[in-house]
């Protein structure tokens, strides 16, 4: 599975939200069960499935699943590079 | 007498004891109160310099850290006055966010803004620039090389506490020195803090109950205060409780769903690790407390050492600066049970726990030194009698003198004889006071307050919503209250109503940080009303009780989107 679904899966069992209904443009905050609870869960989740750490300072600046996809693999790929 | 002055004494007593933060299980940080006085009054000089003038009101944009702290006694000692604001929320919009904390400062004429280099950099550039209306400062580069202490005036504003500051009409509450400092006393014989006790935090600190019931207590008592970001506690609140354990921690606070929070994710195996025996107390406010929640919780950590005599269930409000009553100590928690549906109507009528007709009340306690409470009934006289609920008036020397800038609020919320509504629904039994709901329709989640009508304002301004149709309300589901939105609209294909749905929970979620548990659409006309027209807030719940109960399928009020349960 690629980043991008592991990703997807990982927001789909926090919100109890079918992955078929996540797609990249959606904005968090318009998705069912959101609340900051689950969105700090979702960060926890993200960063041990692909051991890597997030800043704080760049969950202030995304809103989108997309924009949240694009973050994790540019994270891993500097992971790699290192 | 003033908090700089009162951080002073502190720190010439030369106890040795601070603030430390904590990141994760490490201490990441440590400032002496001595250091705290020094800094504060270097960060004054640095304002001054650059032209903030006494009185004058400061925003603190800061996470829970030491440098609140500094930023707090800082401003305090330049003679200006902090307002403390709300971080940004996590995967939310930011300009909403800016706007959101933008009509709050501009209540105060806010001109700098004091934040760190982190979030500083998502401020500075919304905020700050060349001939913005606001400067966003880093903390880390304001301090001068000396110390300036400003003369103030005890009645002089010491703090400006915004309560609701996502509506058009925003309500900071104005606390004097003398205000503070007489709750700060209050708390203090309450629950008998000396200088031996250990604190530990991890409320945000723009909000009342983690400023006033833990830092400043604490501080000013010049106990050991260990802090932790809310969101270090979210994540995992193991943390709380290590560090509870490890570094002896007597006194901590927190609202009910934290209480339940850890109890969740706190598993039988960890909590053998843990050692609570030094928990003395614990309080639990800002949120309807739960007696069962409690018992569970001291059950579940009692082989850790925890006593059921530690939790204090207390009641207050950022208008009577934070505690109201407090309940004597070293007892475990009163309850009583009354009647669910007489006591909807005003009447208190107490009953049998097995009967199912009745819900159990905590007992909050008694008023706290300098605070006087009454209770008024639907007409406006005192009740005396202990069979009726009544509103929460409180007055004294904790007790705010109005808002800010809010002619119109302050004239609706302050009385005859310095007496304040609440808006808080109580009774009394055996001289102790027993909250029993709100007067108007408020959501209450982390702590943190919500206005019915504060909800509903942003959803009616939404394309698709028909005849400024929203009803927001709680609503019991199997694992807490929840927020439930209800919107006419006369929108009927599919796809257009999951947008709507869509557009509902984005506005709410990121003007206000909750999100809708469910959206409820319903057609035109569907929502009760007045014979003029205006929507009636009580009629929310059996609409949607209504909505739920129906079968599938059936026309109308129509489900698009359920929540599915956990």
């Amino acid at each position: 599975m690629d980043i991008r679904a592991r990703v997807c899966a990982i927001i789909s069992k926090q919100l109890s939200v079918p992955e078929g209904e996540l797609a990249p443009d959606q904005h968090f905050r318009a998705l069912p069960n959101v609340d900051s609870m689950r969105i700090l869960q979702i960060i926890l989740e993200t960063e041990k499935a692909f051991d890597i750490e997030i800043d704080d300072d760049a969950t202030f600046r995304l809103q989108t699943i997309g924009e949240f996809q694009d973050l994790v693999e540019r994270l891993c790929r500097q992971g790699a590079a290192t | 007498m003033t908090l700089t002055v009162a951080l002073r004494d502190v720190a010439e007593r030369g106890t040795g004891h601070g603030i430390r933060l904590f990141r994760g299980d490490q201490e990441r940080e440590r400032a002496g109160f001595d250091e705290l006085y020094a800094q504060a009054g270097r960060l004054a000089c640095g304002l001054l310099e650059r032209g903030v003038r006494p009185g004058e009101r400061v925003a603190i944009a800061l996470p829970t850290s030491i440098d609140f702290a500094r930023a707090l006694f800082g401003v305090l000692a330049a003679g200006a006055v902090p307002v403390p604001v709300p971080p940004p929320a996590r995967f939310a919009s930011l300009e909403i966010h800016m706007r959101r904390i933008v009509i709050a400062m501009r209540q105060s004429k806010v001109r700098v803004v004091l934040s760190d280099a982190t979030l500083g950099s998502l401020l500075g550039p919304v905020l700050g620039g060349d001939g913005a209306e606001f400067r966003v400062l880093d903390i880390a580069t304001v301090p001068a090389s000396s110390a300036v202490y400003a003369d103030v005036a005890a009645d002089a504003p010491a703090l400006i506490q915004y309560t609701s500051g996502t509506s058009e009409d925003p309500k900071g509450v104005v606390l004097s020195h003398a205000n503070l400092l007489a709750n700060v006393e209050a708390i203090t014989k309450g629950i008998g803090l000396t200088d031996a006790d250990v604190g530990c935090c991890w409320l945000p600190l723009f909000h009342d109950m983690g400023l006033i019931g833990a830092l400043l207590s604490a501080v000013l008592a010049g106990a050991d205060t260990c802090l932790m970001p809310p969101e270090d506690f979210l994540r995992d609140p193991g943390r709380w409780l290590r560090i509870i354990s490890r570094h002896r921690v007597t006194l901590s606070a927190a609202p009910n769903s934290g209480y339940l929070h850890a109890l969740r994710k706190v598993p039988a195996e960890a909590v053998r690790e843990l050692d609570l025996s030094s928990w003395r107390l614990t309080l639990n406010g800002a949120e309807p407390v739960d007696a069962e929640l409690m018992r569970r919780f001291s059950a579940h950590f009692a082989p850790a050492g925890f006593r059921p005599t530690a939790f204090l269930p207390v009641y207050g409000l950022a208008e009577g600066s934070l505690a109201v009553t407090i309940p004597p100590t070293g007892r475990e928690v009163r309850s009583v049970w009354v009647r669910r549906d007489l006591l909807g109507e005003g009447i208190v009528e107490f009953g049998d726990r097995d009967s199912g007709l009745c819900r159990e009340i905590a007992s909050v306690g008694v008023p706290v030194t300098g605070t006087e409470v009454r209770l008024v009934g639907e007409d406006g006289g005192v009740l005396h009698s202990e069979a009726a609920v009544g509103e929460i008036h409180i007055r004294g020397t904790s007790v705010m003198r109005g808002y800010e800038a809010n002619e119109p609020a302050t004239r609706a919320t302050v009385h005859d004889g310095g007496w304040v509504s609440t808006g808080d629904l109580a009774f009394r039994e055996g001289g102790e006071l027993f909250v029993a709901g709100r007067k108007k329709e408020m959501i209450i989640v982390f702590g943190q307050n919500y206005y019915a009508s504060d909800i509903e304002s942003v959803v009616c301004r939404l394309p698709g919503v028909t005849n400024h149709g929203a009803l927001a309300a709680t609503v019991p589901f199997a694992d807490g209250d929840g927020l439930v939105v209800m919107v006419e609209t006369r929108e009927s294909e599919p796809y257009a109503r999951s947008e709507l749905v869509a557009r509902v929970r984005y506005a709410v979620s990121s003007e206000l940080g909750i999100t809708p548990r469910e959206v409820v659409l319903v057609r035109k006309g569907r929502l009760p009303r007045t014979s003029s027209g205006k929507l009636l807030r009580h009629g929310a719940q059996a609409v949607h009780q209504q909505w739920a109960s129906a079968p599938p399928g059936t026309e109308p009020p129509v489900t698009t989107d359920r929540a599915t349960l956990e």
